[in-house]
């Protein structure tokens, strides 16, 4: 340290490193085009572990979005990104396009002829899926491996041909078609059902299992990365069978790597929020919140990494309003002031989406068909089939025009 | 009562002293060690100039002041201490940065390395593009024309 000016160069590499590990996943991305050598730091395993390390404790960017690609939330002010604009507006549709499935920050796109692309909208990656075997089938899950950091290490693509019930042991036989992006290749499994699995909801999923709500008190999950060909089923908490409406069971969301139940319950004349965790090893809900005088509040999505905050909507004559409530300290709370404009809940939107229902009916399958896209805590591209290449989304855009 | 600080002497590389209280001399992990094993009233920093020890004795300075007087007002005292620490990188050029993260590195005050870490972290951000954070950085390309083409092309999502 003389009297000259001092640069970067005289600072030691690990110093440098620290410096870089500070940055925005954003700004990093950018940064790779300045230095072939500061590329490599930066796809380091090192690194990766540094830059993790730095900023386990924050939240990431995620959005809720409808199967038509409007974003009902969105929030994109995470330290780790740095992203200009919400994770919605990353999203163009290509004509005739309907958003199928999601898992953790992959989407799956399908056109009504089952020519689909599985992409990350803010890398602006895209695989295109080929053609699956010829017999008629329908998206039932995008699934994903992760690593510890959450990131994604591979997908695959299950659609459903046929649904059989065979009388002799009551169960459903389902023919299904995997597509890995480790092969690259449909393959043909028959899995068993004790419940009919009901194609109308989003299928969530977990570190490569998904879990369907069936509208008679069940959840039936598989885990596709495993050997075994049968679901499991998992009571759901608190259901009466005597219901009289299959459709009012509930959302089942993911948060903090969880499995979560929410279900709004009369109960003695008032109104009770209750919210589970599903405990993965015993299989069995743990109550995680009770809350009382919500009359009129209905849960619709839980915040992926912080589940004291839920959205419930709220209605009101025959408006239905978005409100984000935290559940640790009971009250409404307004996420956009705290977040300076970071975080935005769509009201119209909303409305719009759930002005499908009958303004006297409440239904939770609109809601279980709700999209939640969650970046991860560190940037990998999308895993690539082998021999497949990537295309950016202004390809895929001109591509399917 | 023990009104009587222990007064420290720090000096520079180019013999510049600086009298502090001991409680900022222990701030820097270093120099705390320092002080136990060799209790001189004068300590020669050989690889720190005047310039940049009389920053580092600020800082300290401050956020021994604060962290002392802290008690009930603790949080008020920390939004304080967050406005000091914004207007005193602010003012700094990014020359006087980079010899603080070394003196900081040196000198062991984890504090005030992650500052300034977060400092020119900051600036990169701030650059719109790789050619503006060579020109930031003095950072020389050793990319070919097609290389650096090809890297742009699959990091186009980070610039716009």
């Amino acid at each position: 340290m003389g009297s000259a000016t001092s640069t970067m160069h005289h600072l030691p590499e690990a110093i440098l490193t620290e410096i870089l590990a500070r940055l925005p996943l954003r700004s990093i991305s950018r940064f790779k085009s300045v230095s072939k050598t500061l590329k490599a730091t930066l796809e380091s395993v090192y690194f990766r572990r540094l830059f993790v390390s730095l900023h386990k404790d924050l939240s990431s960017s995620w959005s809720l979005i409808s199967p038509g690609g409007k974003e009902l939330i969105g929030f994109h002010g995470c330290k780790t990104w740095d992203l200009p604009k919400s994770l919605g507006s990353f999203i163009s549709l290509p004509l005739g396009y309907d958003f199928k499935a999601s898992s953790n920050e992959l989407v799956l796109i399908e056109r009504h002829d089952g020519c689909s692309y599985v992409g990350n909208p803010v890398l602006q990656q895209w695989v295109k899926i080929p053609q699956p075997p010829p017999d008629y089938s329908i998206v039932l899950a995008l699934v994903t491996r992760v690593d510890e950091d959450g990131v994604v290490l591979s997908f695959k693509v299950v659609r459903v041909a046929t649904v059989v019930f065979e009388s002799f042991n009551h169960s459903w036989t389902l023919n299904v078609f995997v597509y890995s992006s480790e092969t690259g290749i449909w393959t043909s499994k028959i899995l068993h059902c004790p419940h009919l699995i009901v194609s109308n909801r989003v299928a969530k999923n977990l570190n490569g299992t998904i879990y369907c709500i069936n509208g008679l008190g069940v959840v039936v999950a598989h885990d596709f990365y495993s050997e075994s060909d049968h679901f499991l089923v998992v009571h759901l908490p608190e259901n009466s069978n005597h219901s009289s409406n299959n459709n009012n069971n509930g959302v089942l969301t993911t948060s903090g790597g969880f499995i979560m139940y929410m279900k709004s319950l009369e109960q003695e004349r008032r109104t009770v929020l209750k919210v589970w965790r599903l405990n993965y090893n015993d299989k069995s809900w743990q109550l995680l919140y009770e809350i009382n005088s919500l009359c009129g509040f209905v849960p619709i999505a839980m915040h992926p990494f912080d589940s004291d905050i839920v959205y419930l909507c709220y209605q009101q004559s025959h408006r239905r309003h978005l409100v984000a409530c935290n559940l640790g300290t009971e009250t409404l709370i307004d996420p956009a002031r705290e977040s300076n404009g970071d975080f935005y809940m769509n009201q119209s939107c909303f409305e719009e989406y759930m002005d499908n229902l009958r303004p006297s009916d409440w239904d939770y399958t609109v809601v279980n068909r709700l999209f939640q896209s969650v970046l991860p805590r560190w940037m990998e591209p999308v895993p690539r089939p082998p021999l497949v290449e990537m295309i950016d989304t202004s390809s895929l855009l001109s591509q399917v025009a | 009562m023990e009104n009587e600080k222990k007064m420290i002497t720090l000096k520079s590389s180019d013999d510049v002293t600086f009298e502090v209280e001991e409680a900022v001399v222990l701030e820097s992990q270093f120099l705390s060690h320092l002080v136990q094993d060799c209790p001189a009233p004068e300590h020669k920093i050989k690889e720190v100039t005047g310039k940049i020890l009389s920053k580092v004795v600020e800082y300290c300075e401050k956020h021994v002041v604060v962290v002392v007087d802290g008690g009930d007002s603790s949080s008020s005292s920390g939004d304080d201490l967050k406005k000091w620490d914004d207007k005193f990188i602010k003012e700094m050029d990014l020359s006087t940065v980079y010899d603080l993260i070394a003196a900081a590195n040196y000198l062991n005050i984890q504090a005030l390395l992650d500052l300034m870490c977060q400092r020119v972290a900051d600036v990169i951000t701030a650059c719109k593009d790789h050619k503006e954070i060579r020109e930031t950085l003095g950072i020389v390309s050793d990319y070919t024309a097609e290389e650096e083409a090809e890297v742009l092309k699959e990091n186009e999502w980070a610039f716009d």
